[in-house]
């Protein structure tokens, strides 16, 4: 019983391997993409409970693959994360406004990562 | 009578002009004779004669045609003609011609001096006439002398006051009570791309339609700077060209009696300065967000090794002091970002319905580990009676976070924060105040002027003695600025420092 799927898209390598490294040791299912195409391939396959997501990205960005998954009604359900810049900002109502549950800014500690997972996990079960 | 007086008896009879000439001296006058008009107006050219007594009838040039060259009218002395009973024409005439009278011969002694004594006393007044006249005539010459130096003055000042206003570097615009345009030098028609000719005596509303600017420049006028524009500058972009940045200055136009009569604009050129420091704003921020991969990439890997259960105490220790070292790096990359987003001019402000009690108590929250730490209590007041209004949460994280985080920097071990939420009880010009107060090393006013600027700490902008960037206030004050309110410090070395953080708002802004 694992403490939940986490599907990690972000173009930079040694993020998304490191993330899924210590999300593993949280007691996570991980799964990494290197970008949006591959991203929204891995969400059918992997049927992620929840998404991590960056914005800025080469080829498709952040915002577009949120619209695809918005798009599908399969995939709407599933809660978006999304990465962000700024520690203090509106980056919270903008990834709210499009569709995402929250936003994790970078850098962060894997702790605040897990917070912020078992709290949607958690209110997505009730 | 004076004796001063000469007189010329001009007669063809020897012995006439000897009993004239004879009964005149014997009268105490200067007297000379001439025996016919050519010889009279000969001795005329060597001689200025008083009254010449003359006979109409004479050969050659006779009484009348002298007395015409005479001409008594322009001149002061006078004329008495002689004429012989059957001669009355020529009296009528020689009278119409000026001549002050005339005697019938045969002359009786008595007579000739009356009439000669009257003579000279119209000469005398002809004279005083003549004085007076020439007198007034140099007055007149020497104040137009005077004026015509004066306007020669004025026009070398005019045209020097305009050499001045058109060689400074500042560019210049004056409007008067209507707002209407009476100057512009030439560096202010440069700026706003503008020729004084097109819009001289233009209210400046119709003056700057249509121009990028207009609002900027209208939002000076009234002191009610645009949210989110630099207070004080103007950014102009003119087609083809880099934008310009002008910091501009207000002043009133007052006259002798300090009437307000119109404002003055005093442009100067920052464009070097802004440009510069927006090169090393995005420099910072480019630094920072490729900071952002690499330090969460370490995090992760230290919660990794973290993780395993073979760790010795050794590498236990040095787990935590690099994720210790890395939360700073952390910290540091965090603000870094703030400020280049509060500094670039393309933050976007989204109002939306923020408990502000509720703000200032988190953010006091992410404080309490490092207040504990240190012994600080930090005290919160709330006095707000309208606690929620449709403002910016992230700008007032940023004004407040770093007003309470700059308090327990410049706190001692063991003291007190005090922050105090209050709304101002007026109608008018409605505003919620913050106050963070501390008990920490103050600062003096002079040192006070500049630390808001960014990357000054304290007194001297090479000591640091805290750690940290000085960006805090800097950032505090930028978002205090976006939020369209100010922040205002008051402190005494070694006593304290108080921060006030005012955010106005309108009463539909209230929810």
């Amino acid at each position: 019983m694992t403490a939940g799927k986490v599907l990690i898209i972000d173009d930079e390598k040694l993020l998304v391997k490191s993330t899924c490294m210590a999300l593993t040791h949280y007691g996570y299912e991980t799964k990494g993409a290197m970008n949006g195409e591959e991203g929204l391939k891995a969400v059918l396959e992997f049927a992620p409970d929840v998404i991590l997501l960056d914005i800025m990205m080469p080829g498709m960005d952040g915002w577009q693959v949120l619209e695809k998954l918005q798009q599908n009604a399969d995939t709407k359900r599933i809660p978006v994360v999304v990465f962000t810049a700024r520690e203090y900002s509106n980056g919270k109502a903008m990834a709210v406004e499009k569709g995402a549950v929250d936003f994790v800014a970078k850098p962060f500690e894997p702790r605040e990562l897990v917070a912020t997972l078992e709290k949607i996990i958690a209110r997505d079960k009730e | 009578m004076s004796k001063d007086y000469s007189i010329l008896v001009v007669d063809d009879s020897a012995e006439n002009r000897t009993t004239l000439i004879e009964t005149l001296r014997a009268g105490g006058f200067t007297v000379d004779g001439a025996g016919n008009g050519g010889k009279a107006l000969g001795k005329c050219a060597s001689t200025s004669f008083d009254l010449f007594i003359i006979d109409i009838l004479m050969p050659g040039i006779d009484g009348l045609n002298m007395l015409r060259e005479l001409n008594v009218f322009d001149n002061t002395y006078e004329a008495i003609m002689m004429t012989g009973e059957e001669n009355l024409d020529g009296a009528r005439i020689s009278m119409e011609l000026g001549a002050f009278s005339y005697l019938s011969k045969p002359i009786k002694s008595e007579d000739l001096l009356a009439q000669v004594n009257r003579a000279l006393r119209m000469v005398d007044v002809k004279k005083q006439r003549l004085a007076r006249l020439s007198l007034l005539e140099k007055k007149v010459t020497q104040r137009s002398d005077e004026l015509e130096s004066m306007v020669r003055l004025l026009e070398y000042q005019g045209g020097q006051l305009d050499a001045v206003i058109n060689s400074m570097g500042e560019g210049i615009m004056a409007v008067d009570n209507q707002k209407s345009i009476v100057l512009l030098n030439r560096r202010a028609e440069h700026i706003m791309g503008l020729r004084f000719a097109d819009c001289a005596g233009l209210h400046i509303a119709r003056a700057f339609e249509h121009r990028t600017y207009a609002n900027q420049l209208s939002s000076l006028f009234v002191n009610e700077p645009i949210p989110g524009a630099m207070k004080n500058i103007l950014s102009i972009a003119h087609e083809g060209k880099r934008t310009e940045y002008y910091n501009v200055n207000v002043k009133a136009i007052t006259d002798d009696k300090g009437l307000h009569t119109g404002s003055m604009f005093i442009f100067s050129d920052q464009t070097d300065a802004i440009l510069s420091q927006q090169m090393r704003d995005s420099f910072l921020s480019i630094a920072a967000h490729e900071l952002r991969t690499p330090i969460t990439v370490i995090m992760n890997y230290l919660a990794v090794i973290e993780h395993r259960d073979d760790n010795d105490d050794t590498l236990k220790e040095a787990i935590r002091d690099m994720q210790s070292a890395n939360r700073r790096l952390m910290h540091l990359v965090n603000r870094i970002v703030t400020l280049a987003n509060l500094s670039d001019g393309n933050y976007s402000i989204r109002r939306i319905a923020t408990d502000i009690g509720l703000v200032v108590a988190s953010e006091i929250g992410k404080f309490r580990p490092e207040a504990d730490s240190r012994n600080i209590s930090i005290v919160i007041d709330n006095r707000l009676k309208a606690p929620i209004l449709s403002i910016d949460p992230g700008l007032l994280e940023i004004a407040v976070g770093n007003l309470i985080g700059n308090a327990i920097k410049f706190s001692r071990d063991g003291g007190a924060v005090h922050v105090l939420l209050m709304s101002s009880p007026g109608m008018k010009n409605k505003e919620i105040s913050i106050a963070v107060f501390d008990e920490g090393e103050g600062i003096s006013i002079r040192a006070g002027n500049n630390i808001f600027e960014s990357f000054i700490q304290g007194e001297n902008p090479l000591t640091r003695t805290h750690e940290g960037l000085g960006v805090g206030l800097y950032c505090a004050k930028k978002a205090s600025e976006l939020l369209g309110g100010n922040i205002e410090m008051f402190s005494r070395k070694e006593k304290g420092s108080l921060f006030t953080l005012h955010i106005p708002f309108h009463k539909t802004e209230a929810v």
